[in-house]
């Protein structure tokens, strides 16, 4: 008898218990707070640096930072957060609630107004050494990149260890600040954290 | 000697929503062949890496399986770490265990649910999903998502769990734990799912080696082959023997998978109890150079992960063998001699991924 | 506490005339083939072969590194179920394996372009 009629209990209990099913539209689901639904980006903190948009694993994300955009395409999105493990500001954060479905993909922006670029004075860097740094210095002169005031500087490392992208190279006992442009994103935070303030941009 | 005809199987059949065709020589209703082509949903994740960064690369990975997708991120990442030498703390290490165990206790249960779907007791795969989705509701809360987890990274986990969250998973598991006892008896003793899975393709011990069955197809034949000896994660420090069973039929599968069940909630209570505190994550700097083969007991099997770096932040080669392109030829040795009938529950046996075997 | 058993993956090179000889030895040891894989790295074919020990948990890699025009003989002969690896090796990046059975003629995956994964590593030499 063990054999047979080893579920007639189950089947019965399942018979005198209410549903384990929701009731979903009429009874609203529930998200835990850790819910991975939607990137959202608080847009006052951003600096359009433009990290999220390199590091996104499926090219959801796009920076227009000469135009101030933030574009996101949620239906690109898969929710997986690299972009705000990579935020230099930690302005974007993962927030419960899914983007619901439609008919065709779209692209949702965030836009804010950006005085158009002044053209920097020339002759900033002044006090600059020989060699290959005072070439650097010449060439990222008034097109966005940081600058350092070598009279100045302290060769502190601090901008090269909060670069997000390592394109700062600062020896303390060579007296050597190099940036390798390539790499450099025009992020800030180099100036914004240089003790001396010391770095334009 | 009856007449040979050839039919046709998938990629698209009632019970099995894996794509995997089979050409079926048949004399009368007995197999005597069996023809496999995969394909049909390839999707060239592993040349991804020429275009994605290796910590990028993680989020890709685990997209290859919906169900094993924490143990592909974890693989891979424990892959570049030995690669560059990157001891993840203890408190990581135990949390991959756990969220490992609650994957395989997932994974097992929605096999179980398919299994009796396929041999046609739909109330009973009803009971059985209606467990894996607790397990489910425990991974929303503790990692945010249902399916895909994020929160492997090289070098350690993103998240962190709670001593409520804990509670929280314990008190799961022990629900999992007497609703499975009472159904264990069905899946094992009950008459009619006896007739199903007894005696139903066979494969013996031998021929599971012969033919490199992995995982608990390879176990169910008493092949004593269990990755997480070997040692990953935190699993050194928690007390664990391989299930094995030693009929080698559809039944035995069907038991070993049932009994690692309860293994896995036993290693999550040990690991919960061993969870030290301190950080989740070191930082990686650098880029990886060398290459290493990373294995990792996956609920399915031995899943291998080959990754190559050349000191760029591009790797050369990541390779993922997953654990049902080694359980093919075994399936297809079971399959020869069984009747059409069961054709479905010896697919379904190795529990396929058809789609993480293509990747 | 379970014993844990945490052996060193060994790898060693090997000649490509000597794969055959090798995996014979590999079989006799009673090892079973675990992956077998191909990369394409600086112009040239890695490829992989890992048989894993049971019990000991052991890897051994056989790697030998060929010449995109040079042929490879299938091990199929001593590890049957080798024919997926083989197909694969073939279909993705065009290594010419020799008599692999049964031969799927690059039918193995379904996709339009032919050797993928070698095409666009020549694309980025």
């Amino acid at each position: 008898m063990s054999n047979i009629m080893n579920f007639s209990g189950t089947i019965l209990k399942n018979l005198f218990s209410k549903p384990v099913t929701k009731n979903y539209p009429a009874e609203p689901a529930q998200y835990p707070e850790r819910s991975r639904g939607h990137i959202e980006n608080d847009f006052d903190q951003c600096i359009l640096c433009g990290l999220c948009m390199r590091n996104c694993p499926t090219g959801a994300i796009v920076v227009e930072k000469n135009e101030g955009n933030w574009k996101i395409n949620r239906f690109d999105c898969i929710q997986c957060g690299y972009c705000t493990l990579k935020c230099p500001k930690k302005c974007l954060s993962i927030v419960p609630g899914y983007q619901e479905p439609g008919p065709e993909k779209f692209e949702e922006v965030q836009h804010r107004d950006v005085p158009a670029p002044t053209p920097k004075p020339a002759a900033a860097d002044s006090a600059a050494p020989a060699g290959e740094n005072a070439a650097q210095a010449a060439a990222s002169t008034g097109d966005g990149y940081p600058q350092a005031d070598l009279s100045q500087c302290v060769f502190c490392t601090l901008c090269a260890k909060k670069c997000p992208q390592s394109a700062l190279t600062v020896d303390r006992t060579e007296k050597k600040w190099e940036l390798a442009k390539e790499d450099c994103i025009q992020c800030g935070l180099c100036a914004q954290n240089c003790p001396k303030k010391c770095i334009s941009m | 000697m009856g007449k040979q005809s050839i039919i046709p199987f998938g990629p698209q059949h009632p019970v099995l929503p894996e794509p995997i065709h089979l050409d079926l020589v048949m004399e009368d209703e007995k197999i005597l062949e069996a023809v496999p082509s995969i394909g049909f949903v390839h999707r060239g994740l592993e040349s991804l890496v020429e275009k994605k960064d290796y910590q990028e690369m993680v989020y890709v990975i685990e997209r290859t399986c919906g169900i094993c997708s924490f143990m592909h991120g974890m693989g891979y990442c424990e892959s570049i770490e030995h690669i560059m030498q990157v001891e993840v703390p203890a408190r990581g290490r135990f949390l991959r265990t756990i969220w490992c165990e609650m994957s395989r206790i997932h994974s097992h249960l929605l096999w179980l649910g398919l299994l009796a779907d396929a041999f046609g007791f739909e109330s009973l795969f009803y009971q059985c999903w209606r467990m894996r989705e607790k397990i489910l509701d425990m991974f929303e809360m503790t990692t945010g998502g249902r399916v895909i987890f994020s929160v492997n990274k090289v070098g350690g986990v993103l998240k962190d769990m709670d001593e409520d969250q804990i509670r929280q998973i314990l008190e799961t598991i022990d629900w999992i734990e007497k609703e499975l006892t009472k159904i264990k008896k069905t899946f094992l003793f009950d008459y009619t799912v006896e007739t199903r899975l007894r005696g139903v393709g066979v494969l013996t011990k031998e021929q599971a080696h012969d033919l490199g069955a992995v995982g608990p197809f390879a176990r169910a034949s008493g092949v004593v082959l269990d990755l997480r000896k070997r040692g990953y994660a935190a699993y050194p420090e928690l007390d664990f023997e391989p299930v094995t069973s030693e009929d080698g039929d559809c039944w035995a599968r069907c038991e070993v998978r049932i009994n690692e069940i309860f293994q896995a909630i036993d290693l999550i209570r040990q690991a919960s109890a061993k969870i030290p505190a301190g950080d989740l994550a070191v930082e990686v700097k650098g880029n990886p150079e060398g290459e290493y083969f990373m294995r990792v007991e996956q609920p399915r099997g031995e899943a291998v992960y080959f990754s190559k770096g050349n000191g760029t932040k591009f790797l050369d080669r990541m390779r993922v063998r997953t654990p049902t392109f080694a359980n093919i030829p075994g399936m297809l040795q079971t399959l020869k001699g069984a009747d059409y009938a069961d054709v479905p529950i010896l697919i379904l046996t190795i529990d396929p991924c058809i789609s993480c075997t293509e990747r | 506490m379970a014993e844990v058993i945490c052996p060193e993956n060994i790898l060693r090179e090997v000649d490509v005339d000597r794969i055959l000889d090798e995996s014979m030895i590999m079989k006799n040891k009673g090892l079973r083939l675990s992956q077998a894989c191909a990369a394409y790295v600086n112009g040239k074919y890695e490829l992989s072969y890992s048989f894993a020990e049971e019990g000991t948990y052991q890897l051994t890699t056989l790697r030998t590194v060929i010449d995109p025009e040079t042929e490879v003989s299938s091990i199929t002969e001593f590890f049957p179920y080798a024919f997926l690896y083989e197909n694969e090796m073939r279909e993705l990046f065009g290594v010419k394996i020799q008599m692999t059975k049964p031969d799927y003629q690059n039918k193995l995956y379904r996709i339009r372009q032919e050797t993928p994964f070698f095409k666009k590593a020549e694309e980025n030499a």
